[in-house]
Protein backbone atom coordinates (compact mmCIF):
# COMPACT_ATOMS: atom_id res chain seq x y z
CA UNK A 1 0.00 0.00 0.00
CA UNK A 2 1.46 3.40 -0.72
CA UNK A 3 0.53 6.36 1.36
CA UNK A 4 1.14 10.01 0.77
CA UNK A 5 -0.19 10.64 -2.54
CA UNK A 6 -3.43 12.82 -3.00
CA UNK A 7 -6.01 10.95 -5.02
CA UNK A 8 -6.53 13.45 -7.45
CA UNK A 9 -3.18 12.75 -9.60
CA UNK A 10 -3.37 14.23 -13.24
CA UNK A 11 -2.74 17.53 -12.76
CA UNK A 12 -4.09 19.36 -16.31
CA UNK A 13 -6.75 16.93 -16.64
CA UNK A 14 -9.52 19.92 -16.35
CA UNK A 15 -7.93 20.93 -19.49
CA UNK A 16 -9.37 18.18 -21.43
CA UNK A 17 -13.03 18.07 -20.44
CA UNK A 18 -12.96 21.95 -20.82
CA UNK A 19 -11.38 21.85 -24.35
CA UNK A 20 -13.54 19.76 -25.87
CA UNK A 21 -16.61 21.45 -24.46
CA UNK A 22 -15.83 24.50 -26.08
CA UNK A 23 -14.97 23.10 -29.75
CA UNK A 24 -18.40 21.75 -29.55
CA UNK A 25 -20.52 24.58 -29.36
CA UNK A 26 -18.48 27.45 -30.16
CA UNK A 27 -21.56 30.13 -29.89
CA UNK A 28 -21.34 29.16 -25.58
CA UNK A 29 -17.61 29.45 -25.59
CA UNK A 30 -17.95 33.42 -26.80
CA UNK A 31 -20.54 34.52 -24.26
CA UNK A 32 -17.70 33.72 -21.25
CA UNK A 33 -16.51 36.50 -20.01
CA UNK A 34 -13.09 37.80 -19.65
CA UNK A 35 -12.55 37.81 -15.87
CA UNK A 36 -14.73 34.72 -15.57
CA UNK A 37 -11.86 33.02 -17.78
CA UNK A 38 -9.29 34.22 -15.73
CA UNK A 39 -10.78 32.97 -12.90
CA UNK A 40 -11.05 29.28 -14.11
CA UNK A 41 -7.40 29.55 -16.01
CA UNK A 42 -6.15 31.14 -12.37
CA UNK A 43 -8.19 27.92 -10.84
CA UNK A 44 -6.87 25.33 -12.74
CA UNK A 45 -3.06 26.62 -12.72
CA UNK A 46 -3.49 26.75 -8.85
CA UNK A 47 -4.81 23.34 -8.71
CA UNK A 48 -1.85 22.30 -10.58
CA UNK A 49 0.67 23.72 -8.76
CA UNK A 50 -0.95 22.79 -5.36
CA UNK A 51 -0.72 18.98 -7.14
CA UNK A 52 3.06 19.34 -7.27
CA UNK A 53 2.86 20.81 -3.95
CA UNK A 54 1.53 18.08 -2.64
CA UNK A 55 4.34 15.31 -4.49
CA UNK A 56 6.51 17.60 -2.87
CA UNK A 57 5.14 17.37 0.43
CA UNK A 58 4.73 13.37 0.26
CA UNK A 59 8.28 13.48 -0.63
CA UNK A 60 9.56 15.65 2.18
CA UNK A 61 7.30 13.09 4.87
CA UNK A 62 8.35 9.96 3.48
CA UNK A 63 12.57 11.18 3.55
CA UNK A 64 11.69 12.53 7.18
CA UNK A 65 10.56 8.98 7.89
CA UNK A 66 13.18 7.66 6.59
CA UNK A 67 15.48 9.58 9.05
CA UNK A 68 13.50 8.69 11.99
CA UNK A 69 13.47 5.00 11.08
CA UNK A 70 10.21 4.64 10.64
CA UNK A 71 9.47 3.98 6.92
CA UNK A 72 9.25 0.36 6.05
CA UNK A 73 9.47 0.24 1.94
CA UNK A 74 12.58 2.01 1.13
CA UNK A 75 11.38 2.10 -2.58
CA UNK A 76 8.19 3.91 -1.80
CA UNK A 77 10.96 6.74 -0.53
CA UNK A 78 12.31 7.00 -3.54
CA UNK A 79 9.03 6.49 -5.50
CA UNK A 80 7.91 9.65 -3.85
CA UNK A 81 10.80 11.64 -4.80
CA UNK A 82 11.04 10.62 -8.20
CA UNK A 83 7.81 11.41 -8.19
CA UNK A 84 8.04 15.14 -6.68
CA UNK A 85 11.02 15.35 -9.30
CA UNK A 86 9.09 14.17 -12.64
CA UNK A 87 5.96 16.73 -11.62
CA UNK A 88 8.21 19.72 -10.77
CA UNK A 89 9.94 19.10 -13.94
CA UNK A 90 6.69 19.49 -16.27
CA UNK A 91 5.93 22.73 -14.16
CA UNK A 92 9.39 24.51 -15.16
CA UNK A 93 8.42 22.96 -18.71
CA UNK A 94 5.78 24.84 -18.73
CA UNK A 95 6.48 27.76 -17.14
CA UNK A 96 9.05 28.20 -19.53
CA UNK A 97 7.15 27.62 -22.48
CA UNK A 98 4.91 30.67 -20.62
CA UNK A 99 7.97 32.54 -20.25
CA UNK A 100 9.04 32.13 -23.96
CA UNK A 101 5.81 33.06 -25.19
CA UNK A 102 5.29 36.04 -23.20
CA UNK A 103 8.72 37.05 -24.46
CA UNK A 104 8.19 36.57 -27.87
CA UNK A 105 4.76 38.56 -27.24
CA UNK A 106 6.84 41.35 -25.81
CA UNK A 107 9.66 41.25 -28.93
CA UNK A 108 6.42 42.23 -31.38
CA UNK A 109 7.19 45.30 -32.94
CA UNK A 110 4.90 47.92 -33.26
CA UNK B 1 -5.59 7.30 -16.97
CA UNK B 2 -4.16 9.41 -14.64
CA UNK B 3 -0.18 10.43 -14.67
CA UNK B 4 0.87 8.02 -12.06
CA UNK B 5 -1.17 5.24 -12.02
CA UNK B 6 1.67 3.14 -13.50
CA UNK B 7 4.78 4.14 -10.71
CA UNK B 8 1.67 3.14 -8.36
CA UNK B 9 1.25 -0.13 -9.93
CA UNK B 10 4.96 -0.83 -10.02
CA UNK B 11 5.31 0.67 -6.01
CA UNK B 12 2.65 -2.27 -5.54
CA UNK B 13 4.29 -5.15 -6.76
CA UNK B 14 7.84 -3.89 -5.18
CA UNK B 15 6.05 -4.28 -1.71
CA UNK B 16 4.69 -7.40 -2.41
CA UNK B 17 7.78 -8.75 -3.39
CA UNK B 18 9.77 -7.48 -0.65
CA UNK B 19 6.63 -9.16 1.54
CA UNK B 20 7.69 -12.55 -0.52
CA UNK B 21 11.65 -11.99 0.71
CA UNK B 22 10.74 -11.44 4.18
CA UNK B 23 8.46 -14.90 4.13
CA UNK B 24 11.55 -16.61 2.44
CA UNK B 25 13.75 -15.10 4.89
CA UNK B 26 11.11 -16.49 8.08
CA UNK B 27 10.69 -19.63 6.61
CA UNK B 28 14.44 -20.21 5.76
CA UNK B 29 15.68 -18.74 9.30
CA UNK B 30 13.09 -21.02 11.11
CA UNK B 31 13.93 -24.36 8.56
CA UNK B 32 15.22 -26.14 12.36
CA UNK B 33 12.82 -24.91 14.22
CA UNK B 34 10.82 -27.67 15.79
CA UNK B 35 8.74 -25.49 18.11
CA UNK B 36 6.54 -23.17 15.86
CA UNK B 37 3.38 -22.90 17.72
CA UNK B 38 1.68 -24.85 20.62
CA UNK B 39 -1.01 -26.81 19.62
CA UNK B 40 -3.07 -28.87 22.25
CA UNK B 41 -0.45 -28.22 25.01
CA UNK B 42 2.39 -29.97 22.74
CA UNK B 43 5.11 -28.43 20.25
CA UNK B 44 4.59 -28.35 16.90
CA UNK B 45 7.26 -27.54 14.27
CA UNK B 46 7.33 -24.74 12.07
CA UNK B 47 4.99 -24.34 9.05
CA UNK B 48 6.42 -23.28 5.71
CA UNK B 49 4.29 -20.16 5.01
CA UNK B 50 3.40 -19.11 1.73
CA UNK B 51 2.46 -15.50 -0.02
CA UNK B 52 -0.29 -14.76 -2.08
CA UNK B 53 -0.81 -12.64 -4.69
CA UNK B 54 -3.97 -11.22 -6.30
CA UNK B 55 -4.74 -8.01 -8.27
CA UNK B 56 -5.86 -4.84 -7.00
CA UNK B 57 -8.74 -4.70 -9.73
CA UNK B 58 -10.46 -7.23 -7.74
CA UNK B 59 -10.39 -5.87 -4.27
CA UNK B 60 -13.98 -6.39 -3.05
CA UNK B 61 -14.48 -3.06 -1.06
CA UNK B 62 -17.36 -1.02 -2.52
CA UNK B 63 -14.73 2.15 -3.02
CA UNK B 64 -12.27 -0.19 -5.30
CA UNK B 65 -15.31 -1.47 -7.38
CA UNK B 66 -16.27 2.27 -8.24
CA UNK B 67 -12.89 3.10 -9.05
CA UNK B 68 -12.88 0.81 -11.23
CA UNK B 69 -16.14 0.93 -12.80
CA UNK B 70 -15.83 4.93 -12.93
CA UNK B 71 -12.61 5.25 -15.17
CA UNK B 72 -10.05 3.05 -16.94
CA UNK B 73 -7.29 2.02 -14.32
CA UNK B 74 -4.08 0.19 -13.76
CA UNK B 75 -3.96 -2.00 -11.58
CA UNK B 76 -1.35 -2.77 -9.03
CA UNK B 77 -0.96 -6.39 -7.17
CA UNK B 78 -1.82 -6.98 -3.81
CA UNK B 79 -0.66 -9.66 -1.21
CA UNK B 80 -3.79 -11.24 -0.70
CA UNK B 81 -2.53 -13.21 2.19
CA UNK B 82 0.11 -15.21 4.32
CA UNK B 83 -0.72 -19.09 4.11
CA UNK B 84 0.34 -22.05 5.56
CA UNK B 85 2.06 -25.12 3.69
CA UNK B 86 0.40 -27.77 4.32
CA UNK B 87 2.29 -30.33 3.10
CA UNK B 88 3.57 -33.22 6.03
CA UNK B 89 6.72 -32.41 8.20
CA UNK B 90 9.70 -34.30 7.75
CA UNK B 91 10.80 -36.70 10.44
CA UNK B 92 14.39 -37.21 11.81
CA UNK B 93 15.20 -40.30 14.48
CA UNK B 94 16.85 -38.26 16.99
CA UNK B 95 15.94 -39.79 20.84
CA UNK B 96 18.24 -37.63 22.56
CA UNK B 97 16.35 -33.90 21.29
CA UNK B 98 13.73 -32.95 23.49
CA UNK B 99 10.88 -32.55 21.52
CA UNK B 100 11.28 -36.41 20.37
CA UNK B 101 8.20 -38.57 20.71
CA UNK B 102 8.56 -41.96 22.13
CA UNK B 103 10.18 -43.96 19.47
CA UNK B 104 12.99 -41.08 18.84
CA UNK B 105 11.74 -39.20 15.74
CA UNK B 106 11.42 -35.68 15.86
CA UNK B 107 9.13 -33.64 13.44
CA UNK B 108 11.09 -31.31 11.82
CA UNK B 109 9.23 -28.18 9.98
CA UNK B 110 8.22 -28.68 5.99
CA UNK B 111 11.03 -26.00 4.81
CA UNK B 112 13.02 -26.83 1.74
CA UNK B 113 15.80 -24.67 1.76
CA UNK B 114 16.11 -25.60 -1.98
CA UNK B 115 12.82 -24.02 -2.77
CA UNK B 116 13.50 -21.08 -0.36
CA UNK B 117 16.28 -20.06 -2.03
CA UNK B 118 14.41 -20.39 -5.42
CA UNK B 119 11.83 -18.28 -4.10
CA UNK B 120 14.37 -15.79 -3.03
CA UNK B 121 15.86 -15.70 -6.19
CA UNK B 122 12.18 -15.18 -8.04
CA UNK B 123 11.52 -11.95 -5.57
CA UNK B 124 15.13 -10.40 -6.36
CA UNK B 125 14.48 -10.67 -9.95
CA UNK B 126 11.25 -9.70 -9.92
CA UNK B 127 11.55 -6.36 -7.89
CA UNK B 128 14.82 -5.69 -10.29
CA UNK B 129 12.45 -6.19 -13.21
CA UNK B 130 10.30 -3.73 -11.78
CA UNK B 131 12.80 -1.25 -10.92
CA UNK B 132 13.30 -1.34 -14.20
CA UNK B 133 9.84 -0.97 -15.49
CA UNK B 134 9.73 2.28 -13.06
CA UNK B 135 13.04 3.97 -14.49
CA UNK B 136 11.37 2.87 -18.03
CA UNK B 137 8.49 5.18 -17.22
CA UNK B 138 10.11 8.01 -15.81
CA UNK B 139 12.27 7.93 -19.44
CA UNK B 140 9.02 8.16 -20.56
CA UNK B 141 8.23 11.11 -18.82
CA UNK B 142 11.24 12.55 -19.20
CA UNK B 143 10.99 11.92 -23.08
CA UNK B 144 7.88 13.78 -23.15
CA UNK B 145 9.02 16.97 -22.02
CA UNK B 146 11.81 17.03 -24.84
CA UNK B 147 8.88 17.50 -27.74
CA UNK B 148 9.29 20.85 -29.14
CA UNK B 149 12.62 21.59 -27.81
CA UNK B 150 15.01 22.55 -30.12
Amino acid sequence: MIQGHPPGEMALSPLSPRASKSSTDPGQSEQVRTDEAQNSFGNMLNEALQNVQNHQDASKEKTEQLLTGEVDNLHDVFIASEKAGVALQATVEVRDKVIDAYDSVMRMTL
Amino acid sequence: MAMFDGMNATASALTAQRLRMDTASGNMANASATRGQMVDGEWEPYRRKMVTMGSEENRPSFASQLQNAEREQTSGVQVTGIVEDQTPFQTMHQPGHPDADEDGNVQLPNVDPLKEMVDVMGATRSYEANVTVFDAHKAMKMNAMEIGRS
